[in-house]
């Protein structure tokens, strides 16, 4: 089992201007990272500046969405990052036109935790949520 | 590669006993010689399911007497939570950013 963070959200762009923010360097720098180069091809570099901070990965899919006009396609752009020696995590950002836009669902997951297998609540977490049943097979 | 503490984590949870005997610590703090008194197997045998349990960072040691109690250890999972905690921050500042970007 994984680590997953999970967002979704409906953007007032078509899947052309978005696919262009989640690629294009000089759009990326405006929200992603204060730096980003990425070789957009699968197995291409991935490097993120943020601060003083820098992630390196490499690229995983790069699939740009089908034509502007919603016909239920997936535009889908998936890397991996991590910070010097911290675990990778995986990022997918997927994107499919709306009636008003586009809707862009983010998915980061560390293929880390595997405590969930177990299903058990551990002490010292109240809210703990992993309980009651081994539901990996 | 780095190494993975979750390849340790994994790898002791793959055994059935070891999930049981977890899942009893996670219960009751127990000794080797409490935990073999309900399950069909020795004393050596929990001994050293516990010993791989603790080597994976999943329990930690109290000495008791002249025993040593084992209790589950909250950390790895307090490391997980922190982490979707953190990430899913970043995430939301990101994505507000991204939102004013595109409607600017």
């Amino acid at each position: 089992m994984t680590d997953l963070i999970e967002r979704e959200l409906e953007l007032p762009a078509s899947p052309a201007e978005v696919w262009q923010a989640l690629t294009d360097p000089a759009w990326l720098a405006a929200w992603l990272a204060d730096e980003v180069a990425l070789e957009l091809w699968p197995g291409g570099d991935a490097r993120f500046r943020i601060g003083d901070r820098v992630r390196t990965g490499w690229v995983e899919e790069v699939t740009a969405p089908p034509g502007d006009q919603g016909d239920g396609g997936v535009g889908r752009l998936a890397f991996w990052w991590a910070e010097d020696l911290q675990p990778a995590s995986r990022v997918e950002l997927a994107l499919t036109a709306t009636e008003r836009g586009t809707r862009l669902r983010v998915v980061e997951t560390r293929p880390l935790e595997v405590l969930d297998l177990v299903g058990i609540p551990l002490p010292g977490h109240g809210r703990t949520s992993f309980g009651p049943a081994l539901v990996a097979a | 590669m780095i190494e993975d503490p979750a390849g340790a984590v994994f790898g002791a949870l793959a055994d059935p006993m070891r999930r049981r005997l977890l899942s009893e610590l996670a219960a009751h703090p127990s000794t080797a010689t409490e935990l073999a008194n309900g399950l069909p197997i020795s004393r050596q045998a929990v001994a050293k399911h516990l010993t791989s349990l603790s080597d994976a960072g999943l329990l930690e040691r109290e000495r008791s007497g002249r025993d040593v109690r084992y209790r589950v250890t909250p950390a790895p999972l307090s490391e997980a939570v922190s982490w979707m905690a953190e990430v899913g921050g970043q995430w939301d500042e990101r994505l507000a950013k991204l939102a004013r970007t595109l409607s600017g």
